[in-house]
């Protein structure tokens, strides 16, 4: 039998009009399936564009991104850093606190980036594994501990949140705890600072002379309160950024030694009774190019517990001295004036009082924020731009020139070359410093703080008392008087703004001051009766490597006559050579006192020493030239206080008038600001109703005129 | 496009040409700059001039007012019998709701620029930082996006308009409330679990509100709220498509 020839396949069309529908049940499953699937999609596209997409910082101070510093300090990392870091889960968290957390896994993600490889971050979870804890604890890291409601227990809940840094595999720092902030700049600054300390070879040393405060007052009131020792700068160096990056070297000038060769940076702080000798080696350190910083003080305020406040005679030079410091310094080409300055229209901290209420008021006591312009913070911004507002006159309008005078006249508050640099300070009592006129040919140097236009400086003697009210309970009257003796020196400059230094630095080759002086000898040096045996200045043979060439002076033993007794060699002196030198001189030195750093005043209401540290710290890297922290600190603080008062209109008004000028002037502000955007609104929805409303009155209007002309022409 | 165009702009003259959407932008107006410049002090002399706690407030503020505006975007159609004519006609289900919620969208970004006198305020007596303000306007658009999907979600679902704004409000309270630092703790302390406030939060808006009104443009939050209006307007598509075939 044949085969059969193959067929084509036939295709059989299923009949459709018998297929049965998918069911509902069917169809759902599907639908369900599908938004499932797209869901789960969405949610991995989401995830993976949050862990690895780019970010951008809106803000212009950067608040949100690494700084240029923190990048090239990562890059120039020679040895390998390894970062671990104890987190809690992020679930643990409230959810206030994980944008925080959000950030800081972002920043150690950039230092990882940046590292090039030379950056390791490890995540280790402390509740998860008991060894981790145990090594945790064992390095110092810690939780904080916190409440947690779980329906209705309360338990205590351990967040962790800290960090070992181990550098090349031997040096090491430990951050215990570090808290929540969402800003990169917080984080940055922290480890940034813990990454440079750990990756330093060797710190830098820094001399430091400083003399005590002197001792406060006995408060009137509690006479049985024994009189406190001075007070000191101690807790000034007991802070860790400065221990990490920073050998400081206490001086004893007492003996008229020379400042040591190995230190190129010297800070004085309250320099007081300097004798020849101690002038004489602090200008032999600035002629081999030393780094000389001096926070003057020409008021010695003793500051009681209870914040009694006497003004006490000061003295920068001892009784017997031939020669002046401050004709020194001015010499160099820094004045300071024997004077104190208070500002009007700076930042100021107030004097709190506490004071009972009026009667009916529901808390028996009440704080008074009092004006008090001996303590304020230069202003970082430029003061020349409002050059109207201090030109305008008694009727209120603008003087056109005197406006364009203050324009070029007036500065900033904080000088254009330091203002990535510090943050201003806020300064106590300080006293006046400025460029002395005429500095030499290879000298450079500026004001580089200063107050605002509204200021004012008067002999320390004038207030016997700068306390703006007594001790005890508070009275208005009292604190009117103060503030009349205060403003009125301002009343005679009120025609003239004018801006006091507050701090001024020099450079270049310094000229000796005493080139053309008698060089004073150490305490104990007598000149002896014959050439023999004399004994040498050490200065001539310095203590260790000490670079200086020295080139005796005066007379040498036997060049004078038979008939004049043989006298020893003159300490030698050296002359301003080629290295250039740096003097800068801060007029405050209270914003470095320990009672003010550490807030002892704080519970009375102040004052405390606010950016005090983080300034010394500042000038501190400035002088060495450490520029990597200097920006990353200075970043954060921009002014941007609102003002809706001028300050100086309210200055001489009682506390309570000036409170009530600021709520009216921001009660105009605010009603504005809340009725004026729905009543636009609602304008604008009349006008579209109005127009609305013609058109259709016009349409109608067309429609009655064609059907009258159509009924016409039926 | 076209379509969409079309209407888009029969949609934005409904809103100017309705009271009741006057009515309620004055109120959320008032409400918001109330709360934020007396209550909550943006406006304040020696403080910082920062928009921060008025972008902070418009989330809850928002939860409020957009579902009232949402609401009539489908249900009203529904109701007066348009919605069928709407969907005979040759367009794509997709333009006609890209159409209402871009002209929502331009509606509620409107109400945002009368708020602008706000930070011209600040600016006029403090050197306010404008970028972190752009964003949060960005960010304020991004969510009022949000919001808006899933209002007109629910309003696709019923023809009640007054049914449409509660199951958006109740919606948009569970996932945002959570993610609040006051919310996830009362949620927590009445009983629900910890993991469920935890994923309610993780996937809230408002938690990927809150850097963008700070200052910080994360291309995740952007991706974030594209694919949330996406999901939601999907799922009005969906819907709109099983009306044309039921209908």
């Amino acid at each position: 039998m044949p085969m059969d020839v193959a067929r084509t396949p036939q295709v059989v069309e299923p009949d459709l009009s018998t297929a049965k529908p998918p069911s509902r049940i069917v169809r759902w499953l599907g639908m369900t399936a599908h938004l499932g699937l797209l869901l789960a999609v969405l949610v991995m596209v989401v995830f993976l564009v949050l862990r690895h997409g780019p970010r951008v910082d809106l803000t212009s101070e950067g608040l949100y991104s690494l700084t240029g510093a923190t990048r090239q300090l990562l890059e120039r990392l020679d040895d390998r850093l390894r970062i671990e870091v104890y987190l809690s889960r992020d679930e643990e968290l409230g959810a206030n606190v994980r944008e925080a957390r959000r950030t800081f896994r972002f920043v150690l993600d950039e230092f990882a980036q940046r590292g090039r490889g030379k950056v390791t971050v490890r995540y280790f979870d402390p509740q998860a594994d008991e060894d981790v804890r145990q090594r945790a604890e064992r390095l110092g890291i810690k939780p904080q501990v916190v409440r947690d409601l779980q329906g209705t227990t309360l338990s205590q809940k351990e967040i962790w949140q800290g960090v070992r840094l181990l550098y090349g595999g031997t040096k090491q720092k430990v951050l215990p705890y570090l808290g929540f902030d969402p800003r990169t700049a917080a984080y940055e600054e922290v480890l940034t600072r813990a990454i440079q300390a750990v990756s330093l070879r060797e710190r830098t040393r820094v001399g430091v002379v400083a003399w005590l405060s002197p001792p406060p007052p006995s408060d009137q009131l509690v006479q049985r309160e024994a009189r406190e020792g001075p007070q000191g700068y101690a807790r000034l160096f007991e802070t860790e950024e400065i221990a990490d990056r920073y050998e400081v070297v206490p001086l004893d000038l007492s003996e008229g030694q020379s400042v040591p060769a190995d230190l190129d940076t010297v800070v004085l702080i309250r320099p007081r009774a300097l004798t020849d000798r101690q002038k004489f080696v602090l200008d032999q350190f600035l002629m081999r190019g030393g780094k000389l910083a001096v926070f003057a003080d020409t008021a010695d305020i003793a500051l009681g517990r209870r914040r009694s406040m006497e003004v006490q005679e000061a003295s920068w030079d001892a009784k017997d001295s031939t020669v002046k410091f401050l004709d020194q310094l001015d010499h160099y080409g820094i004045d300071v004036s024997d004077d104190v300055v208070f500002d009007l229209l700076s930042e100021g901290l107030p004097f709190v009082v506490t004071t009972a209420a009026p009667p009916g008021t529901p808390v028996p006591t009440l704080q008074l924020r009092l004006e008090y312009p001996y303590w304020f913070q230069p202003s970082r911004g430029n003061w020349a731009d409002q050059a109207e507002s201090f030109a305008r006159r008694e009727d209120g309008r603008v003087d056109p020139q005197l406006a364009e005078s203050y324009r070029e006249v007036l500065k900033p508050g904080l000088s254009e070359s330091v203002k990535d640099v510090f943050l201003p300070p806020v300064m106590f009592w300080p006293c006046s410093v400025e460029l002395a006129e005429g500095l030499g040919p290879d000298v450079g140097g500026e004001v580089l703080m200063r107050t605002s236009p509204r200021a004012a400086r008067h002999d320390p003697a004038y207030h016997r008392d700068l306390r703006p009210v007594r001790l005890g309970d508070f009275d208005e009257r009292e604190y009117l008087q103060f503030q009349q003796r205060t403003v009125s020196f301002l009343r005679g400059e009120r025609e003239t703004a004018r801006q006091y230094g507050l701090m001024a630095e020099v450079h270049g080759q310094l000229r000796s001051y005493f080139a053309n002086r008698p060089v004073p000898r150490k305490p104990g040096d007598e000149p002896a009766a014959t050439g023999a045996g004399t004994p040498r200045d050490p200065l001539a043979e310095p203590v260790g490597a000490d670079p200086l060439e020295a080139e005796p002076l005066g007379p040498t033993p036997g060049e004078a006559g038979a008939a004049t007794p043989a006298t020893p060699p003159e300490p030698v002196l050296v002359r301003a050579d080629a290295k250039s030198a740096r003097l800068v001189v801060i007029g405050d030195c209270d914003m470095l006192r320990d009672d003010l750093v550490s807030g002892e005043y704080q519970q009375l209401g102040g004052p405390v020493s606010m950016l005090g540290r983080l300034f010394f710290l500042n000038l501190l890297d400035w002088l060495a030239g450490n520029a990597e922290l200097m920006s990353l600190r200075a970043r954060a603080f921009v002014d941007r206080t609102q003002r809706y008062v001028d300050a100086t209109e309210i200055a001489d008004k009682p506390p309570r008038q000036q409170e009530e000028a600021r709520r009216g002037a921001m009660f105009v502000v605010r009603l504005w600001n809340v009725l004026l955007p729905p009543v636009l609104l609602l304008c604008a929805w009349a006008a579209i109703a109005a127009v609305r409303s013609a058109r259709k009155r016009l349409f109608l209007r067309s429609l009655e005129d064609a059907s009258r002309a159509s009924g016409a022409e039926g | 496009m076209r379509e969409a165009l079309i209407v888009m702009r029969r949609e934005l003259r409904s809103y100017f040409c309705s009271p009741l959407a006057y009515v309620f932008g004055s109120a959320f107006l008032l409400l918001q700059l109330y709360v934020s410049t007396v209550l909550f002090g943006v406006i304040s002399d020696g403080a910082r001039a920062d928009m921060t706690a008025f972008f902070r407030l418009l989330p809850l503020v928002y939860i409020v007012f957009l579902p009232a505006l949402s609401m009539r975007s489908w249900a009203e159609e529904r109701k007066s019998g348009t919605l069928e004519l709407l969907l005979t006609f040759p367009a794509r289900a997709s333009s006609l709701i890209c159409g209402k919620f871009v002209a929502t969208v331009a509606f509620v970004a409107l109400l945002l620029c009368f708020t602008l006198p706000l930070p011209l305020t600040l600016d006029a007596h403090a050197d306010l930082d404008w970028q972190p303000v752009i964003g949060g306007y960005l960010a304020s658009l991004l969510l009022a996006s949000a919001y808006l999907a899933v209002g007109m979600f629910f309003s696709s679902m019923t023809r009640d308009q007054l049914v449409a704004m509660l199951t958006s409000f109740f919606t948009l309270a569970i996932l945002v409330v959570p993610a609040t630092s006051w919310g996830g703790l009362v949620l927590e302390s009445a009983g629900l679990p910890a993991d469920a406030v935890r994923l309610l939060a993780w996937i809230s808006p408002f938690a990927y509100f809150e850097s963008i009104s700070r200052g910080v443009l994360d291309l995740g939050d952007v991706v974030y709220y594209a694919a949330f209006c996406g999901f939601f307007l999907y799922l009005n598509a969906l819907v709109l498509r099983a009306r044309r075939q039921n209908g």
